[in-house]
């Protein structure tokens, strides 16, 4: 077995113990406002830390709470405030310190997608001699993992009468005819949206259900199932399909529905591995879940419909953890449970359905939309899968380290003079400092057997006869052999002169489509802090339009070379529009890091792709 | 085999029947509480599982939560909370106590409610369950195919139910003790074995593999075929539970031997029984039914329902 990448590792360690690392940058945001709460006053306030897929319901219900009489004990009054954290992220925080200065309050109330994640965190405490606080939990709602598809991909394997399973997965996906062995050569190769089991509840629910398919079991997984060649080999096969990987579920389903509204959701992914709860709001026309102010639920072309696999699933099942940490004291803990009581009451858990989960209340009978009008079935699922034991989802993840499709990545970092203003006034540090140090973390976040590369981009670079706008640093290549030269050319990196952005980007992507390599996930990391700026303003949209048409010709056909792009949008001056619009354009996902301080977390999501 | 002598053992040792009588009949309320003054300072220890009907309990009354077993545990090597006048439990674990700590109950025990235990179905799976075990005990019925393929059991066109799984109340608590004794009923045929009882080794494999499942306790595996559907195809409970759960398609079979859970106050102190009505109309209105002195019976044999808890510890730890 070749050697996990060093942060990799440790991060496989840290779940081992119950750690998983880094936070999205969607829960950041969340953080540094108050959710529109208010002032609590004098009341009791019961802070909650949620994941993010359930921000708007428990936001909607806490409101609720606090103005109804429930709210009051006495002359007593509770406050519940909520704030969204994703579940691997919070578990890292409560196991080795929240800062409260850049975390938001302690929680009073934890909520990850799972309680699997409370037994992870109460192992890395009790290893670190502290004793557990995630103990008694209440379940307010479920939704179980499924294998969603575009309805006509699931008729054509035989769906709903034929069961499927990560088995036909597995054969459709080694099957060099691709959708032709079903009679749709036009849909081409088969292709699998999978988030990264180290951040994500659905990532890591789906390598379960894997190793499970693999061993032919619902229950009892073993070290010893996992280290069978053919669990390798079924494991191995099936992350080959991958089409990347990510912290979160939304990225595909917000990709999958402009390719849905641009009329080919085909090409994107043939099937992604999410909560039932994704499906039908991607069916509701709201594929992440969230209205935006002004936004319009608007039904896809193809509908998705969930495939149960066959094989057994698992639940999210959404704990109410009222922590037994010394930081809630007594008032605070029983406020916290009246407010449990309250989400738990019917006229509550009838919201919990509306929002597309199955109430956690059983007098609460299961109804619209959890039906087959949103391609769901509530009969379903028939088998579940035993959570294995803490030491079998170690060795799962470590190895899932070794088994995962390889990357091929070029980076490309923006070195315009902007990026020497300050980043961080505590520390003076410049942006491009933060920047150099957070891309240095990252690479140690590779795998030896992935391939990257090192460009920068600005203008009036090199030989001043001949001034390029970008420059190959390091070619892309095994960054078992390039790491520490890629750490050195990176340290040395100082801000220069303009932004083309555009041309550059072009250049690195038609590099990386010039060097496909089918068996990687192919990608392009672009760090830029500003606009277009290459001094030659009368031609920027034409080289906007000519960098967004090569981009999307190329990640859309059905035989296509797929590079993604992955734009971290730097600093408060980024085209946070524009390289939004690069990223949708090769169906990647544009990074949010408006304040530079956060980009060493921003790189680490980032990196969760591949 | 030690096993079983060690059981052969405990019940050798029993040698007092249960002798439980209804200290006051239902309408007179509890009355003279531990302190001698009503309610008025009263402590109640309440099963866990009661525990929506305990906190009906008003009128001065302190009502202190915990599982069955480990009340039962504390009374048994005393060191339970000497201002504890009264224990809201099952007849099921009186016996257990009577038969390990004889002297550590009062006699005052008033029935309360009461509630068959039965097998609930999961969703959409009545008719096969129903079908596979017609003839036979329900219980027997599930042991015997527990862990087997459903494309091998029935007519075999469930092959995607995989294998029979049936989730058993966890026996620490007050309601999922009886559940236990209805399960072993099942098996043998009868409320009346022994410990001792030649088939005994053969039934602790039996139990073994029915238990796997739920082996880490589930509180109520009832409302896990309602919620969590995939778990289990069956689990035991009682009637008054599961039913609640019929909007969500599970539906009850009843064992051909019948055992029902009855849950009593019983009285730690000589003081006299607190009036516990509120907790006993609670039970009521969630579907349990009025308990006589009848109800009071012991369920098994002396002895055999503290080896039949002492045995799950067993096959599941």
């Amino acid at each position: 077995m070749k050697n996990p990448r060093p942060l990799r590792r440790s991060l496989v360690a840290l779940l081992a113990l119950g750690l998983l690392a880094a936070a999205c940058a969607a829960d950041e945001a969340a953080d540094e406002e108050d959710g529109g709460f208010g002032d609590p006053g004098d009341c009791i306030v019961a802070d909650l830390s949620v994941s993010p897929e359930k921000l708007d319901l428990l936001t909607r219900l806490a409101m609720d709470f606090n103005e109804s009489d429930d709210a009051r004990d006495g002359d007593k009054c509770i406050f519940a405030r909520v704030q969204s954290k994703s579940s691997g992220a919070a578990t890292q925080l409560l196991a080795s310190g929240w800062d409260e200065q850049t975390e938001g309050p302690l929680p009073v109330i934890w909520s990850p997608a799972a309680s699997t994640w409370g037994t992870v965190l109460n192992q890395r405490l009790t290893g670190q001699g502290d004793p557990p606080i995630a103990n008694d939990f209440t379940s307010f709602q479920l939704t179980p993992l499924v294998i969603a598809m575009p309805r006509p991909m699931a008729d054509a394997l035989g769906w709903p009468e034929e069961p499927i399973g990560f088995a036909d997965i597995l054969a459709l996906s080694q099957d060099p005819a691709g959708w032709a062995a079903y009679g749709h050569p036009e849909w081409g190769e088969f292709r699998l949206g999978k988030t990264n089991p180290n951040f994500s509840t659905s990532g890591l629910s789906a390598l379960i259900a894997q190793a499970y398919a693999a061993n032919g079991k619902t229950a009892g997984l073993s070290v010893e199932d996992l280290a069978k060649p053919a669990t390798d080999e079924f494991a191995r096969q099936i992350e080959s399909s991958v089409v990347h990987y990510g912290d979160t579920t939304l990225t595909f389903m917000n990709n999958w529905f402009r390719a849905d509204q641009r009329g080919n959701p085909f090409g994107y992914v043939s099937a992604v591995a999410v909560e039932e709860k994704s499906v039908i709001d991607y069916n509701s026309g709201n594929p992440d879940g969230v209205l935006q102010e002004g936004e319009e639920p608007r039904p896809p072309r193809v509908p998705l419909v969930a495939i149960y696999p066959e094989e057994g699933t698992l639940y999210s099942d959404n704990p109410l953890f009222v922590l037994d940490a010394d930081w809630v004291d007594d008032d605070e803990a029983a406020g916290a449970q009246k407010f449990i009581d309250y989400v738990g009451q019917p006229e509550n858990q009838e919201k919990v359905l509306r929002f597309g989960f199955r109430p956690g209340n059983p007098d609460v009978a299961i109804g619209a939309p959890i039906d087959a009008g949103n391609g769901v079935d509530p009969d379903q699922p028939q088998t579940l899968l035993e959570v294995p034991e803490p030491e079998v989802l170690t060795q799962l993840l470590d190895r899932w380290e070794d088994q995962r499709k390889p990357a091929r990545v070029l980076l490309l970092v923006d070195v315009s003079g902007s990026m020497g203003e300050t980043g961080d006034p505590d520390t003076g540090a410049t942006k491009l400092d933060l920047a150099k140090q957070a891309t240095i973390t990252a690479l140690d976040d590779f795998n030896d057997e992935d391939e990257v590369g090192l460009w920068v981009f600005t203008t009036d670079l090199g030989d001043s006869s001949d001034p390029q706008e970008y420059l190959e640093l390091i070619p892309t290549g095994r960054i078992g052999d390039v790491r520490e030269n890629l750490k050195s050319r990176i340290r040395d990196l100082v801000p220069l002169n303009g932004t083309p952005l555009y041309t550059s980007t072009e250049a690195a992507y038609q590099n990386q489509v010039d060097q496909f390599d089918p068996t990687r996930i192919n990608a392009v990391v672009l760090l830029s802090d500003g606009v277009n700026d290459d001094g030659e303003p009368d031609n920027d949209r034409d080289e906007l339009e000519s960098l967004l048409a090569a981009v999307a010709v190329d990640s859309e056909g059905q035989q296509s070379q797929a590079v993604r792009v992955f734009p971290i949008s730097y600093g408060d001056d980024a085209d946070l529009a524009t390289l939004r619009r690069i990223a949708e354009a090769s169906q990647g996902a544009v990074y949010d890091s408006s304040d530079p301080r956060s980009i060493t977390k921003v790189f680490v999501a980032v990196v969760s792709n591949f | 085999m030690r096993r079983v002598l060690a059981v052969l053992g405990a019940v050798a040792m029993v040698t007092a029947a249960v002798v439980i009588r209804q200290a006051r009949d239902d309408n007179g309320g509890g009355g003279g509480g531990g302190s001698g003054d009503g309610n008025g300072g009263s402590v109640v220890v309440c099963a866990e599982d009661l525990r929506d009907a305990c906190d009906a309990l008003g009128g001065g009354i302190e009502v202190r939560v915990q599982a069955a077993a480990d009340t039962a545990g504390a009374i048994d090597e005393g060191t339970l909370a000497d201002d504890v006048d009264a224990w809201i439990t099952t007849t099921a674990w009186v016996e257990v106590l009577t038969s390990r700590a004889p002297d550590a109950l009062t006699e005052d025990v008033r029935p309360l409610a009461t509630s068959l235990a039965v097998v609930a179905t999961a969703p959409n799976r009545f008719e096969a369950v129903d079908a596979l075990c017609t003839g036979n005990d329900v219980w027997a019925c599930l042991g015997a195919n527990a862990g087997q393929s459903w494309g091998d059991l029935g007519d075999g066109s469930h092959p995607e139910w995989r294998e029979l799984k049936v989730g058993l109340t966890d026996p620490d608590s007050a309601v999922g003790l009886s559940v236990l004794a209805s399960a072993s009923a099942g098996f043998f045929g009868n409320t009346t074995f022994a410990a001792n009882d030649p088939t005994f080794g053969e039934f602790e494999g039996w139990l073994t593999t029915l238990a796997e499942p739920s082996a880490n306790g589930d509180p109520d595996p009832s409302r896990t075929l309602a919620t969590r559907p995939g778990t289990y195809s069956a689990a035991g409970a009682v009637a008054a539970v599961a039913d609640r759960f019929a909007g969500r398609g599970v539906e009850s079979i009843e064992p051909d031997t019948v055992v029902a859970a009855t849950v009593v106050v019983v009285g730690l102190d000589g003081g006299g029984l607190p009036d516990v009505d509120a907790a006993r109309d609670g039970l009521l209105d969630a579907g349990w039914s009025r308990a006589s002195e009848e109800d009071l019976a012991p369920t098994l044999k002396p002895g055999v329902m503290a080896a039949l808890h002492t045995l799950w510890r067993a096959v599941t730890s």
